[in-house]
């Protein structure tokens, strides 16, 4: 590559740069010459600088040096008197000497100086051109791949001498490219994991209308029947009355599935409210009354419990599940404890019942087995546990630890 | 429902599933109402219009059109009771159309005792409006509206102002479930309607003076994400 040829090749190039100038210097006494006589002795001094400034612009700063002292030197040697001497009879010339070397000088710095600005500026503008030119292939690269590879040409592009700041530049430029490309990895990722979710709980819910209401017919149609014309006979109402609960037992199972497959896609977004835990609980128990009519059931909610910030439906739900599990779990007449009690920091609440209590270990699952994942899956997507034990009293115990936070400003205690 | 009434009340029933439709007639039917069905919202719609019927009973999940935009037409020119019948578990479904000027909703599944209780809550409203009592009891509480008095068994119990306006609106709208958003703007106004812990602080405490259980109540209900609904 050509950025990296050898220096020793300049050397040769410097010297014929000082032979050039010598030239020119040489060539201006040349046309100088014949004129003398003919124009005065200063205007043809005025030539010399011309040398000078050529040299500057094609030579450089050394040889424009040596083209100003050798100008001095010509001009005493050839034409000022005594020719062909470098003595000086008159000394005003010195004053003429001096002037010359100085406007040479002068001229050698400023042309040298004007050229390497020039020469600057291309160079930052060829930097330029090459940092818009990566930075539009970037633009254009959609892969880690393809930046990598661009990446690796373009350093390697780069010459042993280029300067720090550029090289900080070109590692800026493919850092920013790179987690350019990451963010637009994730955003497809999350638009296809979103996609994927909507089309996931777009499908739970299709199933559970679809399921819904033609078990609502079912249900109806079923409990209809007797009103539909003379009274039935009792084995034809009770018939239809199985038929009934049958519908309503399938519409809970294919509800609880359905849910618990939500639950536990994470398609489910709290709706969360500051509420008292007291108005959850009285939801609860009268959505299940007709299931628990023949329980003893004792409260225990102290007016003083903080309000909770909780999905109230879902809340809701997994105090059903609880009661609903308690009350298959106990004789009719049993009895059925719900109590609330709050620390610093957790909001405990347990159902308990005084029926047989938990199932030995290793028996076979029974069907409250769904309920109480779907009071798992509530309860941990509010950020609580949910422990289950059999208090030395007996029957079995669901106790609820959810995290408490500061609830909004209460209204004004009396408005 | 018949002895109320010179003529039977007249029920149009809006749902695409036929068995629903089916069941809910014969249910209104053998309580003495009359029953139209449809069964897509454009049925609705020309049904609605040479009828006009006593109540609507619609469902949300239409297959030609959204039952709210039904509902928003309805709204347009009459005021008939709408019971919106909802499939869908979501209770912003419900709020919505509770808002949009639904009276009442039932959730599928729903048995005929639930469904005809509801219906004649509605009925009961708009074929007697006028119909202003000034004591209003249930359970063993008694209010005087006129009073301004609140007692149980005789024994008077004291209630803020705020919570006897709650209670008032509740007896207002007596067997028909109100939401958080129109009970805030009824009694706290409308800049308060987001405020909906202040409306469940202010319930827990009037349950607490009414309800001899508030982990139970029997009167003031919980309609869990939608609002709540006083039965007498």
């Amino acid at each position: 590559m050509d950025e990296s040829r050898p220096p020793p090749l300049r050397a040769p190039l410097q010297w014929l740069n000082y032979l050039y100038a010598i030239a020119a210097v040489g060539a201006v006494a040349g046309i100088g010459a014949p004129l003398l006589g003919a124009f005065d002795l200063a205007n043809i001094a005025m030539l010399f600088p011309l040398a000078v400034m050529f040299s500057a612009v094609r030579f450089g700063r050394g040889p424009a040096v040596l083209a100003a002292f050798l100008s001095v030197a010509l001009f005493d040697f050839f034409f000022v008197h005594p020719h062909f001497t470098l003595a000086v009879s008159d000394f005003q010339y010195l004053l003429t000497f001096a002037v010359l070397l100085a406007v040479a000088l002068t001229t050698a710095a400023l042309t040298t100086r004007l050229g390497s600005e020039r020469d600057d500026a291309e160079a930052r503008e060829r930097e330029s051109r090459q940092l818009y030119e990566i930075a539009q292939a970037l633009s254009a690269a959609v892969s880690a791949e393809e930046i990598g590879a661009l990446r690796a040409h373009s350093m390697a592009a780069l010459g042993p001498d280029t300067p720090a700041s550029l090289r900080e530049t070109y590692a800026t430029l493919f850092s920013t490219a790179i987690e350019r490309e990451h963010y637009l990895v994730e955003a497809e990722r999350n638009r296809i994991e979103i996609e994927a979710e909507r089309m996931r709980s777009a499908l739970l819910a299709t199933l559970s209308h679809d399921l819904r209401t033609p078990l609502t017919a079912l249900a109806g149609l079923a409990e209809s029947l007797p009103l539909a014309g003379p009274p039935l006979p009792p084995a034809q109402a009770e018939l239809a009355e199985a038929i009934r609960a049958e519908a309503l037992r399938t519409h809970a199972l294919a509800r609880d599935l359905l849910d618990l497959a939500r639950l536990q896609s994470g398609a489910v977004t709290l709706r969360r409210e500051w509420l008292p835990l007291e108005e959850v609980v009285g939801a609860a128990m009268q959505a299940r009354s007709s299931l628990l009519n023949t329980h003893r059931i004792g409260f225990d909610l102290p007016d003083t419990l903080p309000l909770i910030d909780v999905d109230p439906v879902l809340m809701e739900r997994v105090l059903c599940n609880l009661l609903e599990n308690a009350a298959h779990h106990t004789p009719p007449a049993g009895r059925i404890d719900i109590s609330a009690s709050a620390d610093a920091d957790t909001l405990s609440v347990s159902v308990s019942d005084d029926g047989p209590g938990l199932p030995a270990a290793g028996s076979p699952p029974s069907g409250t087995g769904l309920g109480l994942a779907i009071v798992r899956a509530i309860i941990g997507a509010h950020g609580g546990k949910v422990e289950i034990d059999s208090p030395s009293t007996g029957g079995a115990r669901v106790t609820m630890r959810l995290p408490l936070s500061t609830p909004p400003q209460p209204p004004d205690s009396e408005a | 429902m018949k002895d109320a009434l010179t003529h039977p009340p007249a029920v149009v029933i809006v749902d695409d599933e036929p068995g629903i439709r089916r069941f809910v007639r014969t249910a209104l039917e053998s309580a003495g109402c009359g029953v139209n069905e449809a069964g897509s919202a454009a049925r609705a719609r020309i049904e609605l219009s040479t009828r006009k019927p006593d109540l609507l009973i619609l469902d949300l999940g239409l297959p030609d059109e959204d039952g709210l935009a039904v509902l928003a037409s309805v709204r347009a020119w009459s005021g008939m009771p709408v019971l919106v019948l909802s499939a869908r578990s979501d209770e912003h479904d419900k709020v919505a159309a509770l808002d949009a000027g639904a009276d009442d909703y039932l959730t599928k599944p729903f048995g005929i005792a639930e469904l005809l209780a509801r219906v004649r809550a509605l009925l009961r409203r708009s074929l007697r409006p006028s119909e202003g009592q000034s004591i209003v009891s249930f359970g063993e509480i008694e209010v005087d509206l006129a009073q301004r008095s609140v007692t149980r068994n005789g024994e008077p119990i004291r209630l803020t102002p705020i919570e006897f306006k709650l209670l008032g609106h509740l007896i207002a709208h007596a067997g028909r479930v109100l939401t958080h958003r129109q009970l805030l703007a009824a009694v706290w106004g409308p800049n308060h309607v987001e405020h909906n812990h202040y409306l469940r602080v202010y319930m827990g405490g009037l349950r607490r003076k009414l309800e001899p259980t508030p982990g139970f109540p029997a009167h003031i209900l919980t309609e869990s994400g939608v609002g709540y609904r006083l039965v007498l």
